[in-house]
C-alpha cells in the first residue's frame, strides 16, 4: 500500500526519464501458446536483460529489480499466474489454504518441498521470514506490510510494544503455518504472493549476521531456479534448481540476465540475437514494431498495473478551491496529451488501471472511469472558483509544477500543461525540475509544490493498492488530500469480504477523489511493449513483483 | 630520498583527510538522503527504524567522527542501499576489474600512442605524420563514450567480440575478448594525446645540441635514436603517466556503464544516484588514494630515470 517504493519511483520517473523500466523487459502479458506441439531445443539457455538485486534476503528489499530475482529463486505460499487474461494466484509453497468462519485465521498446509541445500522447507521458515520483515531491528522498507495486510499485532511488534511471540504468525507443526489477522482482510490471499513473504532460513541468517543475503554462494533457494553466478553491474546467472519440487516441469536450464543501462545497446543486442527479449522506447519502439509486423519477432503489448497522475496540493494557493482544481482537471485532453508527450500509453480517467481485482471481480470491468462522464465547462468552473477566492484576473495566478530530473519527456510533459493552462485559463504555470530523484522525492514528500507529477504501481492484485495511497494518513498522499468520506470508504472496503459491496465502496471513493474533490489529475496508464524472438516461449511478465518469471520458459526452434 | 618520501607520504594522508572531509560536507549538503532514494513513502515507524540502523538519526558531526574513526582502522563502512555489503568487499571484488581494464588501456595507449608519436616525428611532413595528426585530432575531439557506442555498433557481437559483459569468476584475469572493445574505447583519447605529446617531445630533443654532437662524433642511427633521442624524449611522458593511470581507472566510469563491466567506476555512479553515503565517501577516498599514490610514484620514477633531477631534501 504505502509501498513498492522503487517501482513507484520508477513509474514517476516515467516523467523524468524513460529508460529504467523501458530498457528492460517490462511487458507483463503472457502469450497464448500451445506448448504441447513445440519441439524443445537441446540448448535451453536464454539471454535477457537483468537487474542488480539489492540483497538476496527478500525482507530488506523494496524494489522491483530485487523482486525479479526473488520471484525466480524463492517460492512463497502462493504465486501470481495469469489464466485466460485474468491475473490471479495459484498454490505454490502451500498445498491447501483453510480459514475459520470469520476469515481471521488462515491455515496453510505446506507442500513437501526442499531448499537447494537439501533441507526441508518448514513452517518455521515462514515464521522466521515474516517475523524478520516486521522486526524493527531488520529496519525493512516493507516493515509495515504485515500490518497493512492485517496481521495481528504486526504494528505493535514493529513499534517495539510487544515481542515476536505476540505476532499473529505461528508454526503449528513443521508443515502447518498459521496466520491470525486482527480483522478480516479482503485481499489477504492475493497479498501472500508478495515477494517479501517468501520463507527464509534462520540458521543461515544467524550464522551470517549482517552479511545474510549478500553472497549467493551462501544462500539456499526454494524456487524453480538458483542464482548460480552474480557480478553486480554485469549479470545474474540463473540455473535450474534440481531440488525444486516441480523440477521436472522446468525446461529452462540457464538464463543469463545482463545488466545493461543503455537502451540503445539493448535494442542492438536484441536485433543481433545476443538478447532474446527486449523492451524499447521512442524511435526504437517504432522500428521494432515495424520489424515485428513483418514477423521477424513477436511484439507483446499490455497494461502495466500502474497509473500516472498529477498531484494537486490542496493546501496551496488557488488549489485550495475545489472548483479551481476541477477546472484544471477537466482542461486536460488526455488523448491529445499522450499524442504530444509520449505517443504511447493509454489515457486515464480513473485511478485504477485495467485488470485489477477486487476480490473475485475485475474492478475496471465493473466500474466505468469516473472522469469520462463529466462534461462541465472548465472555463466556467475556473471563473467561479477564482471569484470565490476574490480573484478577478487569472493572469495574476501563478502555479509551479515540480518535476523529477529534466529530460525531454519531463520537459514535454510540463510544457504541455503550461500551454494548456495558459490557453484555457490564462494561468501561468512555472516549471521546476529537480537535480535528481532523491531530491525530487524529498521535495515531494514535504509537499513543496503546487502541482507535481507522480505515479503508483500496485504491490498486489487488489484495487486497494491504489486507493490506499490517498487516504489522509498515507505517506504517499503528497498532495495532502484529506476527505473523511474517502478515508471511510477505502478503510471499510479493505475489511469487507463481499466483492460486490467492495466494488461499490471503491466506486464512490474514486468518484469522490477525482470528480467531487479533484485532488488528482490522472493522466495515463502505462502500456507495455515487449519484444521476443519467435523461439522464446512461455515467458511470463508478472504484474506484481518483478519483471520476469522464468518458470514456464523454454526455447523452441532457435 | 627516504626523508622526502616520508614527508610525501605524510602529506598524502593530510590530502586524503581533506578530501574525505570535503566530500563528507558536500554529500551532506545535497538535498535528499539514502532514505529518500531507497524508499519513498515509508511509514514513520519503518523510517525511524531505518534511520536508527544507519545512524542517520544522528547529527552529521557524530557520523563524521564515526566514519573517520572507522576509516582510520581500514573499515570503509557498509552500503545503505545494498544491505549488508561492506565497501571493503565491494573494492575487493570490483577494483581488480577496473584495474584490468584501466591498466590494459594505459599500456595499449602508451605503446600505440608513443610509437605513432615517434613515427610522426621522424617522418615529419610525410603522409604518416598527417595521418597521426588526423588520429590525434579525432582522438581528442571524440569523447570516449561516443567511441564506445560506435565500437559497440560496429564490432559488438562480431569477430567473437561480445557487445557487453565480463567473466565474473576471474575478475582481473577475464578472457581477453571481453576487454577488447572497452580497451579501445578507453585508450583512444590516450593514444591521441600520447602521440601528440611524444611527437613534440621527440622534435624538441632532435634539435638539441647533444644530438648534433652525437651525430657529429659518428653515433650510428639506431643507437642515436634509442639512447640519445628517445631516452630523453620519454622523460616528459612520465609526467603525464601518473595522472593518466589514475584517471583511466576512474575515467572508466562511463565505459564501464556502457559495456556492463562490473567495476568501481560504475559502482560510484550508482552510489551517487542512490545517495549511498558510505559508498560515495569511501570510493572517493579510495580513488583519491590511487591518485596521490600514482603522483608520488611518478615523482620517484622521475628521479630514478633522470639523474639531473634532485629532490629537494637530498641535495644538502
Amino acid at each position: 500500500m504505502k509501498s513498492k517504493k522503487i517501482l513507484a519511483a520508477v513509474l514517476t520517473s516515467v516523467f523524468l526519464s524513460t529508460t529504467v523500466l523501458l530498457a528492460g523487459c517490462n511487458a507483463k502479458k503472457t502469450e497464448t501458446e500451445k506448448p504441447v506441439a513445440d519441439k524443445i531445443d537441446a540448448d535451453q539457455t536464454i539471454n535477457i536483460v537483468g537487474y542488480d538485486y539489492k540483497s538476496l534476503d527478500p525482507s530488506v528489499c523494496s524494489d522491483a529489480e530485487s523482486f525479479t530475482t526473488h520471484s525466480n529463486v524463492y517460492e512463497g505460499l502462493v504465486k501470481e499466474v495469469e489464466k485466460n487474461g485474468v491475473v490471479g494466484i495459484e498454490l505454490a509453497g502451500a498445498e491447501k489454504i483453510t480459514t475459520n468462519a470469520d476469515k481471521t485465521v488462515y491455515t496453510f498446509k505446506l507442500r513437501d518441498t526442499k531448499w537447494s541445500d537439501g533441507k526441508a522447507v518448514t513452517a518455521q521458515d515462514y515464521v522466521f521470514a515474516w517475523t524478520r520483515l516486521a522486526d524493527p531491528k531488520t529496519a525493512a522498507d516493507y516493515m509495515m506490510f504485515l500490518d497493512e495486510i492485517g496481521v495481528k499485532n504486526a504494528k505493535e511488534f514493529s513499534e517495539g510494544k510487544v515481542g515476536a511471540d505476540q505476532l499473529g504468525v505461528k508454526a503449528v507443526d513443521d508443515k502447518t503455518f498459521e496466520v491470525t489477522l486482527k480483522a478480516p482482510t479482503a485481499f489477504f490471499e492475493n497479498a501472500c504472493a508478495f515477494k517479501a513473504l517468501a520463507p527464509g532460513r534462520e540458521d543461515l541468517a544467524k550464522a551470517q549476521g549482517d552479511k545474510y543475503g549478500t553472497d549467493f554462494k551462501t544462500m539456499a533457494f526454494n524456487g524453480p531456479f538458483v542464482v548460480a553466478d552474480y557480478q553486480k553491474g554485469s549479470k545474474v546467472v540463473y540455473k535450474k534448481n534440481e531440488t525444486y519440487w516441480n523440477a521436472k516441469a522446468i525446461k529452462l536450464q540457464t538464463c543469463n540476465a545482463h545488466v545493461i543501462d543503455e537502451p540503445a545497446t539493448v535494442v542492438k543486442m536484441f536485433e543481433s540475437k545476443e538478447l532474446d527479449m527486449a523492451g524499447a522506447t521512442g524511435d526504437d519502439l517504432a522500428k521494432l514494431k515495424k520489424k515485428a509486423e513483418a514477423g521477424e519477432f513477436k511484439h507483446i503489448t499490455g497494461y502495466d498495473p500502474s497509473v500516472s497522475y498529477l498531484y494537486l496540493n490542496v493546501e496551496k494557493s488557488v488549489l485550495k478551491n475545489t472548483k479551481v482544481r476541477q477546472a484544471l482537471s477537466l482542461s486536460v485532453n488526455k488523448q491529445q496529451f499522450l499524442d504530444v508527450v509520449f505517443k504511447r500509453h493509454y489515457p486515464a480517467y480513473g485511478i485504477v488501471p485495467q485488470k485489477m481485482a477486487v476480490g473475485t471481480k475485475d474492478y475496471r470491468k465493473e466500474v466505468a472511469e469516473p472522469l469520462k462522464a463529466v462534461k462541465e465547462d472548465p472555463k466556467k468552473l475556473m471563473e467561479e472558483g477564482l471569484k470565490e477566492l476574490g480573484i478577478t484576473d487569472p493572469s495574476k495566478v501563478e502555479l509551479t509544477i515540480l518535476n523529477g530530473k529534466q529530460s525531454s519527456t519531463s520537459k514535454a510533459l510540463s510544457e504541455y500543461f503550461q500551454k494548456t493552462f495558459l490557453d484555457t485559463f490564462g494561468i501561468k504555470l512555472n516549471i521546476k525540475y529537480s537535480v535528481d530523484n532523491p531530491t525530487y522525492f524529498t521535495e515531494r514528500q514535504k509537499g513543496n509544490f503546487d502541482i507535481c507529477s507522480g505515479g503508483w504501481g500496485a504491490d498486489y492484485n487488489d484495487a486497494n493498492s491504489f486507493f490506499a495511497c490517498f487516504t489522509s494518513d498515507s505517506q504517499n498522499n503528497n498532495g495532502k488530500y484529506n476527505s473523511p468520506e474517502y478515508d471511510k470508504w477505502v478503510k471499510d472496503a479493505a475489511k469487507e469480504s463481499d466483492s460486490a459491496k467492495r466494488v461499490e465502496m471503491y466506486k464512490k471513493a474514486e468518484e469522490q477523489i477525482l470528480v467531487k474533490d479533484a485532488a488528482l489529475i490522472p493522466t495515463h496508464y502505462r502500456d507495455i511493449n515487449n519484444f521476443r524472438h519467435n523461439y522464446l516461449k512461455g515467458m511470463y511478465l508478472p504484474q506484481f513483483g518483478g519483471y520476469f518469471d522464468l518458470a514456464n520458459v523454454y526455447v523452441s526452434g532457435k | 630520498m627516504a626523508r622526502y618520501i616520508l614527508k610525501r607520504v605524510g602529506l598524502m594522508f593530510i590530502t586524503l583527510w581533506v578530501i574525505a572531509t570535503v566530500t563528507f560536507c558536500l554529500i551532506n549538503s545535497v538535498p535528499g538522503d539514502p532514505i529518500g532514494s531507497k524508499a519513498k513513502a515509508l511509514s514513520p515507524t519503518a523510517e525511524k527504524a531505518i534511520r536508527k540502523k544507519y545512524k542517520l538519526d544522528q547529527p552529521a558531526y557524530v557520523r563524521y567522527a564515526d566514519y573517520m574513526k572507522n576509516l582510520a582502522t581500514g573499515d570503509m563502512g557498509e552500503s545503505i542501499i545494498f544491505v549488508g555489503k561492506s565497501v571493503n568487499t565491494i573494492i575487493k571484488n570490483e577494483f581488480p576489474v577496473s584495474a584490468r581494464i584501466g591498466l590494459q588501456a594505459v599500456i595499449f595507449g602508451l605503446v600505440i600512442g608513443l610509437s605513432l608519436g615517434i613515427l610522426a616525428a621522424f617522418k615529419r611532413n610525410t603522409w604518416i605524420d598527417y595521418l597521426v595528426i588526423l588520429i590525434a585530432i579525432l582522438g581528442v575531439s571524440i569523447p570516449g563514450f561516443v567511441m564506445a557506442i560506435l565500437l559497440q555498433y560496429g564490432l559488438g557481437g562480431k569477430l567473437g567480440l561480445p557487445t557487453i559483459g565480463w567473466e565474473s569468476k576471474t575478475r582481473f584475469f577475464t578472457a581477453f575478448k571481453y576487454t577488447v572493445l572497452p580497451m579501445l574505447a578507453l585508450s583512444f583519447g590516450g593514444i591521441a594525446s600520447n602521440a601528440r605529446f611524444m611527437k613534440t617531445s621527440v622534435l624538441d630533443v632532435i634539435n638539441q645540441d647533444y644530438v648534433m654532437t652525437a651525430k657529429a662524433k659518428g653515433v650510428a642511427k639506431i643507437p642515436l635514436i634509442f639512447s640519445h633521442i628517445l631516452r630523453n624524449a620519454l622523460l616528459p611522458v612520465i609526467t603525464i603517466l601518473g595522472p593518466r593511470i589514475a584517471g583511466i581507472i576512474t575515467g572508466g566510469i562511463v565505459i564501464e556503464q556502457i559495456f556492463a563491466i562490473p567495476g568501481l567506476g560504475r559502482e560510484l555512479v550508482s552510489a551517487i544516484g542512490n545517495r549511498d553515503y558510505t559508498v560515495i565517501m569511501s570510493l572517493t577516498v579510495f580513488f583519491a588514494f590511487l591518485y596521490v599514490v600514482s603522483l608520488l610514484l611518478v615523482d620517484i620514477a622521475y628521479v630514478l630515470v633522470d639523474p639531473r633531477i634532485k629532490l629537494e631534501n637530498s641535495k644538502k
